[in-house]
This record gives structure tokens, sequence and C-alpha cells, in this order.
């Protein structure tokens, strides 16, 4: 892929604090276009991650390319086209919400004075213009956060932890809210969120991050394909289990889920045909089971440690 | 730059910080013109005395006692201070305008501008209030000439100036420290601290001591509003001027090299 159209870059992105690595070596891509779900524990580095991206954070060492920027000066520049809501939303309580839209219209140069109102529209806010942001529910506040970060229609979008304090509406008009802006509007965007049944639903791609690494990145195809239905094997010895199903059959995909564990991906039909072929190696199967996989399990395994054979 | 400054107008006169103060300046100068009473802060020498003793009570006559004891000023304007400056680190709002791809020194500049034009104008409240207020009572008794504007003028500029330098300590103190309180305790704390190592410096070491109140401005506010400089007024100007760039830069160096957590 060509460098520029990716809307982020980071190169071996480094954020220590004295001995303790925040992020660790991270080089993270995201393309023009994608919708990118960042999926993290807490305290994995997601909003670190963002804040040196959105220029809070200073990183040690690496690089965070912003559309293409090569420098500090050029990044900052880039940045007037980013929108952002980082950790909480945050805007001024005594002010109420049209007059918090107005004073950022007037920080970021916008002269037309009906955008503020059409922002507070366009995030179901329109009632509440009047209303002090300390008055807010937190619901909400995200929406205006969302609005704050919409107001000079950035090209690229980052949504840290969104969906926290939406009920179940809100999180179906946001969950739309993003697709239409990601369809209609075009606008790149980078959500996290531990709600990863809600990310599935909107991302196109994902990073996998855990403790400041990024461990993998996938887009949605690709991570359906490894999601897909697969025989879970309880055997009693997993290593020999594998070199032996990959003798008897050389294009298997398996993966060592732990020492008692195994999942095959393909040869789904031939659940006992496998379990024929184990207990004629001496290899006692407990049970095997055909299943499936979703976001929260494959992001359990993956920060748990188990490995691709 | 110009953007962030006309926001930061708007939100500060849309807030009841700016108004509050303004009416505290209004009942503060009622009360004292009205009841007679001079307020001076500081210690007072027999010079100052002498000088305040020496006030007859009309237009003419407060308006130069109110340029003399505009230092009370410093108190009306911490609440700007705070509202302008503290609030963004408060509520976090500077991810907003930082994370928008201003940079830490345009944004820090803005906010130190709109402090001074905002004491400016407070300034001038005060002084043209109060000498209609006491116009009114008492009537003007005297003439508008060249020397009675250079007599207004000059301990005004100076003394603005030795505000300024608090200011941006205060500043400096609160981007570094993105703490409210510590620029509230920098901002009262700082002069007498300086001021009490001046003098228990000078108490061990007479010439140091003085060479030190030499390029020590925040105690000299009172000598200069009542005329009793010790040094020229190009002195007072150039230390002043120096030590609000030189705090400036400072903060501004540390607070683009810190990271907003």
């Amino acid at each position: 892929m060509n460098n520029q159209n990716y809307v982020i870059e980071t190169i071996q992105l480094t954020k220590t604090y004295k001995t303790q690595h925040a992020i660790d070596h991270v080089s993270m891509h995201i393309k023009k276009g994608d919708i990118y779900g960042l999926i993290g524990k807490n305290g994995a580095g997601k909003t670190t991650l963002i804040k040196m991206i959105t220029g809070l954070i200073e990183p040690t060492n690496g690089e965070v390319k912003v559309f293409g920027s090569s420098n500090k000066k050029e990044h900052l520049k880039q940045l007037h086209r980013v929108g952002s809501v980082v950790e909480t939303p945050a805007a001024f309580p005594n002010l109420s919400a049209i007059d918090n839209l107005r004073y950022y219209c007037q920080s970021f140069g916008i002269s037309d004075t009906s955008v503020a109102e059409g922002t507070l529209k366009k995030v179901g806010l329109s009632d509440a213009g009047k209303k002090k942001f300390k008055n807010f529910s937190l619901g909400m506040k995200q929406r205006l956060g969302i609005a704050i970060a919409l107001l000079s229609q950035p090209d690229f979008l980052i949504l840290d932890e969104p969906i926290n304090g939406l009920d179940p509406i809100g999180i179906i008009d946001f969950r739309e809210l993003l697709v239409t802006l990601n369809k209609e509007e075009n606008i790149t965007i980078l959500i996290s969120s531990h709600i990863l049944s809600e990310l599935y639903h909107v991302a196109t791609c994902f990073g996998f991050i855990n403790d400041g690494k990024i461990i993998q990145e996938v887009t949605k195809a690709e991570f359906d394909e490894l999601c897909n239905d697969f025989i879970a094997v309880t055997l009693n010895d997993v290593e020999n289990a594998a070199v032996a199903l990959q003798n008897r059959y050389p294009d298997i995909s398996l993966k060592v889920i732990d020492s008692k564990t195994l999942r095959i991906f393909n040869h789904l039909s031939e659940a006992e045909d496998i379990n024929y072929y184990l207990n004629h190696n001496e290899i006692k199967v407990s049970s095997i089971i055909k299943q499936g996989t979703d976001l929260e399990m494959y992001f359990k395994e993956l920060v748990g440690g188990s490995h691709h054979v | 730059m110009f953007n962030l400054m006309k926001a930061e107008l708007y939100r500060v006169l849309k807030g009841k910080t700016f108004y509050i103060t303004l009416a505290c300046i209004i009942v503060y100068l009622l009360l004292t013109i009205s009841s007679q009473t001079v307020v001076t802060t500081g210690i007072n020498t027999p010079e100052i005395s002498n000088v305040i003793d020496d006030i007859l009570w009309s237009g003419y006559a407060v308006s130069r006692y109110l340029i003399q004891s505009m230092n009370i000023l410093q108190y009306f304007f911490l609440p700007i201070i705070v509202v302008v400056m503290g609030t963004d680190f408060t509520h976090a709002t500077y991810k907003n305008t930082i994370g928008k791809g201003i940079s830490r020194m345009q944004y820090y500049l803005t906010k130190l501008l709109i402090v001074f034009v905002i004491c400016i104008f407070y300034s001038f409240v005060y002084i043209s209030f109060g000498t209609l207020l006491a116009t009114i009572l008492y009537g003007f008794h005297g003439t508008f000439t060249a020397q009675y504007m250079k007599d207004l003028l000059q301990p005004y500029v100076l003394q603005m100036l030795i505000m300024f330098v608090l200011i941006s300590i205060a500043s400096a103190i609160l981007f570094i420290s993105k703490r409210t309180t510590a620029c509230t305790i920098g901002y009262l704390v700082v002069p007498m601290v300086i001021q009490m190592a001046i003098a228990i410096i000078s108490d061990s070491n007479a010439e140091l001591g003085s060479t030190l109140i030499k390029y020590e401005v925040l105690s000299a506010m009172s000598y200069i509003a009542y005329g009793i400089m010790e040094y020229s007024v190009s002195h007072y100007l150039f230390i002043s001027l120096a030590y609000i760039v030189i705090t400036t830069f400072l903060g501004m160096y540390l607070f683009n090299k810190i990271d907003l957590t």
C-alpha cells in the first residue's frame, strides 16, 4: 500500500515513563476510509497512543505521521484536519451546549454561524442546546464531545471510548452516526472501546494492543476468516496431536490454545475422522466439538498468549 | 491566534466572573470614595503616609489617588487569571484546542494577552469610574494639563507593567503545574517570598541586598505609585519588561515540553 494513503502511520512509536514502556515500539497503520477499532484492556496504552497522535504527549522515540506529515510543524498543521474526543469529553461546564460550540467555532476560525446549530442537530442534541454542560448526563456529554470534534468537518475522527455512558438507543444512534460519517462524509475514524461487540458492528479493521504493543492488525474480512467456525479438541498431548494432524492433513490450519486444547479451522466436516486418527495415534481425546469465536473471545485468546501453529 | 482571542473573549463575556469582578471594583470604589477612605496594600512607610494624609477629596485628587493605590487591583485580577487560564486545566478543555493543532505557544500567548487586555480594561474602569464618582460627589477642582496627564500616565504604566510581571509569573506556574491552586499561591506568595528573601540577604550582606533590590520591582510598586522612586523610570520599565519576557519564554518553553496527560 502506498504510504500516502495512510491517514495515520506510527513508526516504532515509544513512550517511556522512567523505566516503564507505556507504548512500546508501536507501528500502527490507518488507511483512508477505514473505521479502525483499537482494542485493548485498561492500561494497555490506547489513550497514551491517541494522545501522542493528537500532540498532547510527546513520544520518547519513534514517529507519528498524520496525513503523511514528516515533521512536528507539519504534524500540527495536519491536526487541523483531525477531530478528537480523548478520554472524557471536555467542555466548559458553565456554558450551554450551543455556547460551547460557538466558542470552538470561533477558536477554529469557523465563521458560518449555522455550523454550531447544524452540528448539534447532527449529534441529536438540538433540544438541549441551551442546557449547561454541567447539567448534561454522561451520554449527552459524549454527544457534545463528538459535536466539538465534528465542528470543523474533519477528515479524520478520533474517538476514545465514546460508547461509555450511552444508553441502548444512544448506542444504536451512535453506530448509525459513525457509519453515516464514514460512508457519506468520507471521514476516517479511529475508535477505541471496551465494548467489543459494538466495535465489531462498526469497524472495518482492528488493531489489538496489549502492554503498550500492537500485537495484531487485521481487516474485518481477515478477522472474519480467523473467526470462522472451528473444531475445538480437548486432549492429553497437544504437541504430538498437532504433529500427527499436520502429517495426516498437510493443509491443516490449527491453533494451540493451551496445553490441552487446540482448534482446527478447516476440514470441519471431518471431525469423526480426526477423532479416529488421534485415537489411532494413542492420543486420548476428551472432547471434540464444533464451535465459532467472536471478537471478545478472539481478543481474550490473543492477549492470553496462545499462538498459531 | 486572533480567532482564539476572539473565542476567549466570547467565553469570558458569557461567564459571570467578569461581571462579578467588575461589580466588586465598582462597589469598592463606591465604598472608599463615598466614605473618603484611603486603602493601601503592603507596608506603609512614613513617606507614603505623608502623601496619603495630603489627599483633598475632589475628582482631580482622587484620579491621582486611584493611580497611587491601583496595586489593590492585583487582587481583582486573580479571578480573571483563574477563569481565562485555569479553567482549561481544571476541565481538560485544552485537549480540544491543542489536539486540533493549535500550537502550545499560540495557546499560551493568547491566554496571557487576553488576561492583560481584561486587566487593562478593569484598570480603566477603576480610574475613570472612580474619578467620575468623585467629581459627582465633590467636584473636579482642577484642570487637565499635560503635566497632570504625565503624572497619571507614568505611575499607571509602571504599575501595570509590574502587575503584568506578577501575572506572567502566575501564568508560568499555572501552565507548568496545570494547577490553579499553585498559580493562586504563586501569584500571592511569590512577591512576598522574594521580598523576604531580599530582606534576609540584606541583613547579612547589605551590598548584595541593595544589588538585588535594584532588580526586584515587585516591592517597588508603592514607591513608584507615590513618585518616590529610587531609580529612573527607564530602569523600572526595562526590569519589568525583562521579567515579563523571561518568565513568559520560560513558561512557554517548559509548557511545550510537558505531557498533557
